[in-house]
């Protein structure tokens, strides 16, 4: 009913429509109509997490363990929730640095050092190969059940078959043929495999559909839904303790530490979340998007394990083949050949995404620097070596499958299927301490992540990986049971006697802490080289460098002489070092070739310049970087540079423009008392005018209102009171004209009537109009005028209201009958002067320089007199003021005061 | 400016999700929704209800943040930031 050749024809057709994928893929890459562009590819390239462990191997852990399978997915979820955070900051120096792969990044950050590089990819080639050939052996084991389809109690590994009939051979075989086919297709500096990604997102959607479609079939089809196949199973006291946190056992939190330093460290999870990332907002969706596919395909874990427990209540059927067993056992061929396909595409996703990063770990970080070494090979004198970069690659995947498969053939198939993914996983977790802690802690040196891998890396290999070779029969089982050579003390799976842990928590529990704790004290005690501490502040800060890729150029112990130029350049500007280059030239008598190199005495020579500008210990370690042979680049240390003296720009611009700020600010404040003060003189001005306005307005009502109301007054106190009306509003009206006149002459609006002036007439003119009032009180008025003075340009009418208010001031501060004004007139060389005294009571000095503001005698009000309505001064300042000339005042107290007015000849 | 506080922002509410999720999923809290067989829901036992429950609140709240950031913004990281010293370098 479900023939061999059915399967392997559907196989083959699979895999046929993985490479068309592919195919399309790269086509459409190489055109620029890149299929991968989307966060979607990209959180589904990334589910190559789960592999045909989580396709098989969930459902069988959890047959054993209950919800105990779930921390391998729980932690992803973690780490993602903090992608923000690690996962961005991963990228984006993996894209500044065009990192290639984990060893890539880890000897990176750490000097670039060969060493590290080599031994993470050791550690990575030793600790996957047994998870590729779990692969291997889950199809080998996933076709073997189906070939016996419908009988399922047949499961488990095949006995012993013929090399050439071993699926898992062909299957090797296909994977290595893909790798090769797309994951190098040639050298790129991004290493994306566009091709390779869609096949790999495609073979995600393949296996959650498949697995989704059993856990269905399973809790619908089966079974009545979910309630009654958890009711069924709670019936039967061995499933019943399935369902609590017991059978999980005590493993639940390393197992969530462990998954969520795995997700980023496996190198194949580096490969499609760092290295093939296209762009990192995607990041953005996949870190929900990822965790959700989790989420989804773990759905049916549980139902389904119940499912097979229940369907086969006797054993016989491997608790790793129920996905498969159960459509088998339903009848259900067609689905059951699905579940196949979705198994293999689990398997061969990760196959070929390990392979690929693993080759290119190989090739980058092994093969190549040490061929590099071997000076006999000439090797660093060819310009393209991207052939025999891309031969060692496909030698390398070559070699990784088929390692795998001996792996398989070997000792693969004692084992169950969790436990080699968790030994993979451990391994894996060797480099987070050196990662994260590259990442966030400048202090960390090469020689303590050397330390610390290489100790975490010795732990693992004597607590997990010969475990697992003496459980295969490689070694006696007394390694296990009583400790190498009977010594209890170091049991690998009770270490110095700890025990009550699984053997994967114990394994990491002592790798962990061997591994943090040499990195962490090795790092303290150490001293990093320079590069070092280069290339750790590039990592740690790379936020705060520019995102433009700088690339390190490859410097072959000596420098071109542009090249020291232009560092110098930027240290010292351009006319001094051309000065520099100049003088240098002079004095060797030699004209310096810009593309040459530059000698030692050259070099040496601008060093010590440099040493005056930015200091000796500076100057060293940049000209040592120009000189350096390999490691970091110039532009590198530029940047960090340029970086340091720009910030110390920037703020030195901040300070300017806050001392500028603070300087606005009072500019600010000194308007705005100015503003407060002005508006304070115009309500002064308007509640005096006001104040002015009401005195005469009162007693003219007042004496109306006698008028009015008694008819029968005489006459003549009738005239007196008339003339006291009259005299009133006369004083009124003078007020009012007053105000207006000032308000007029202070907005400018008043109108002149420009003409040459006569200035003795119009004194003699207001002499005379004034004169009755001086009579009155008896004061005697000396006019002392020279003839044939020069006419002055002026306003007629307002120069007789100018003298008339001066006049009218000396005679309200006359005493009378001894009162005297005197009025002298001088020529001056450009105008003439001409002053009123009188002898009153004089002007205190500090009165003396407000007395020409407006109502300042109002304001002060010391001099009783009713008639001064404050207004006269300001109008004859604002009248004299307009016609270009100056009033001032002299006076001591007692002695009367003397006005002085000055006005400019009229222009002939 | 604006965005990029935005952003960090987003980071610790994320940094946020992550410590929910250290509490959700820690065996101390786990253990109050451990009623074995007998506890269930629907016939689904209250341990696996709560694990699966809790598990999709988390990518919820995580989905929740980053896609109202870039719905906001409609920025990515890729997007040069506009602050003063990352344009220093550019040469």
């Amino acid at each position: 009913m479900l023939p061999g050749w059915l399967i392997v024809v559907a196989s083959f057709g699979y895999v046929s429509l993985l490479f068309a994928i592919a195919y399309y893929g790269d086509r459409r890459a190489d055109s620029g109509r890149t299929l991968v562009a989307s966060p979607y590819i990209y959180a589904l390239s990334i589910a190559v997490y789960c592999t045909a462990w989580t396709f098989y191997g969930s459902v069988g852990r959890a047959a054993s363990s209950g919800v105990g399978f779930l921390p391998i997915y729980l932690g992803p979820t973690l780490t993602f929730a903090l992608g923000w955070i690690v996962l961005r900051k991963i990228i984006r120096i993996s894209k500044v640095h065009h990192i290639t792969s984990i060893a890539d990044f880890i000897s990176s950050r750490y000097g670039k050092s060969h060493l590290l590089g080599g031994l993470v990819t050791i550690i990575a080639v030793v600790g996957i190969m047994p998870y590729i050939s779990l692969q291997l052996k889950a199809v080998s084991a996933s076709f073997t059940v189906l070939l016996h389809y419908p009988d399922v109690t047949l499961s488990g590994g095949p006995a012993r078959m013929p090399l050439f009939g071993d699926t898992a051979l062909w299957v090797a075989v296909l994977m290595a043929v893909f790798s090769i086919l797309f994951g190098t297709r040639h050298i790129d500096a991004t290493e994306h495999h566009e091709g390779l990604v869609a096949a790999i997102a495609f073979e995600s959607v393949v296996k959650l559909i498949a697995f989704i479609s059993v856990g269905l079939f399973v809790s619908f089809g089966v079974f009545d839904g979910l309630g009654d196949l958890f009711g069924q199973a709670a019936a039967v006291p061995e499933l019943a303790r399935l369902m609590t946190m017991d059978a999980a056992g005590t493993d639940w939190v390393p197992l969530t530490l462990l998954a969520m330093l795995a997700i980023m460290c496996l190198p194949r999870q580096f490969q499609v979340t760092v290295v093939e990332n296209v762009d990192e907002s995607h990041v953005n969706k996949a870190i929900w998007l990822f965790p959700l596919y989790l989420f989804l395909i773990n759905l049916f874990v549980l139902p389904i394990a119940f499912g097979g427990l229940l369907r086969f209540p006797e054993g016989g059927v491997d608790a790793d083949t129920f996905v498969l067993a159960l459509p088998m056992a339903e009848q259900r061929p067609g689905l059951a050949l699905f579940v196949f396909i979705g198994g293999l595409s689990a398997a061969t996703g990760m196959t070929i995404v390990a392979t690929v990063a693993l080759s290119t770990m190989i090739c980058n970080d092994l093969v190549m620097p040490a061929l590099l070494r071997f000076a006999w090979l000439h090797l660093a004198e060819h310009k393209d070596l991207s052939r025999l970069l891309l031969g060692i690659r496909r030698a390398a995947i070559g070699f990784i499958l088929l390692f795998g498969y001996l792996y398989f053939r070997l000792i693969g198939e004692s084992y169950a299927l969790v436990s080699i993914g968790l030994v993979s996983f451990a391994a894996a977790a060797q480099f987070a301490p050196a990662i994260l802690g590259g990442m966030y802690w400048k202090g960390a040196s090469r020689r303590g992540a050397v330390t610390g891998i290489s100790a975490g890396f010795l732990v693992w290999t004597y607590t997990l990986l010969l475990p697992s070779f003496a459980r295969s029969g490689w070694l006696p089982e007394t390694f296990i049971d009583n400790g190498p050579f009977g010594i209890e003390f170091l049991k690998p799976y009770a270490l110095f006697g700890l025990h009550g842990l699984g053997h994967i928590s114990h394994a990491l529990f002592w790798c962990l802490l061997a591994n943090v704790g040499a990195y962490i004290s090795v790092s303290l005690v150490d001293r990093q080289s320079i590069i070092e501490r280069i290339q750790a502040t590039l990592f740690v800060e790379v936020f705060r460098q520019t995102s433009a890729g700088t690339h390190s150029g490859l410097w072959q112990g000596t420098v071109a002489v542009t090249d020291l130029r232009a560092m110098a350049e930027r240290f010292l500007g351009r006319q001094r070092t051309d000065e520099v280059f100049g003088e240098y030239a002079h004095r060797r008598g030699l004209t310096l070739v810009s593309t040459a190199n530059a000698d030692g005495e050259l070099v040496q020579f601008v060093e010590r310049r440099l040493a005056g500008a930015i200091g000796a210990a500076s100057a060293r370690v940049m000209v040592a970087s120009t000189l350096k042979g390999e490691g970091v680049g110039l532009e590198e240390i530029m940047q960090i540079l340029d970086e340091t003296s720009q910030v110390l720009e920037y703020s030195r611009q901040l300070e300017q423009k806050s001392k500028e700020l603070e300087h606005a600010s009072s500019e600010l404040k000194a308007a705005n008392e100015r503003l407060t003060e002005l508006d304070q003189l115009k309500d002064d001005f308007l509640s005096t005018v006001t104040h002015e306005l009401r005195t005469p307005l009162t007693s003219i009502r007042s004496f109306s209102e006698i008028l009015h109301d008694t008819p029968d007054l005489d006459l003549s106190e009738r005239q007196h009171f008339l003339s006291i009306i009259i005299r009133e509003s006369e004083r009124l009206t003078r007020l009012i004209n007053q105000v207006l006149d000032l308000t007029k002459i202070e907005r400018g609006k008043m109108e002149w009537q420009m003409s040459d002036v006569d200035l003795c007439e119009v004194i003699d003119h207001a002499v005379s109009s004034l004169h009755h009032l001086f009579e009155e009180k008896s004061i005697t008025v000396d006019v002392n005028l020279a003839a044939d003075i020069p006419p002055i340009r002026g306003d007629r009418d307002q120069l007789i209201q100018l003298a008339i208010n001066l006049l009218s001031n000396a005679e309200k501060f006359c005493p009378c009958d001894t009162g005297r004004v005197t009025i002298d007139l001088e020529t001056g060389a450009t105008g003439l002067t001409v002053s009123f005294a009188d002898n009153g009571p004089g002007i205190p000095l500090q009165e003396q320089e407000h007395i020409f503001e407006k109502f300042h005698q109002a304001r002060s009000e010391n001099t009783g007199n009713p008639m001064g309505s404050g207004l006269g001064l300001a109008i004859c300042r604002g009248i004299v003021e307009h016609l270009g000339g100056r009033i001032w005042v002299q006076s001591e107290p007692g002695n009367g005061a003397t006005f002085f007015v000055n006005i400019p000849y009229a222009r002939v | 400016m604006a965005r990029m506080r935005d952003q960090n922002r987003d980071g610790e509410r994320l940094g946020a999700v992550f410590l929910l999720g250290l509490v959700l999923f820690n065996p101390l809290l786990i253990q109050i929704f451990d009623g074995g067989a007998d506890v269930a829901v629907f016939g689904v036992p209250l341990l696996y209800l709560y694990l699966f429950v809790g598990w999709a609140v988390l990518i919820g709240l995580m989905a929740v943040v980053t896609e109202r950031t870039s719905a906001d913004a409609g920025t990515t990281w890729e997007t040069r930031s506009t602050h003063p010293e990352d344009q220093l370098v550019e040469r």
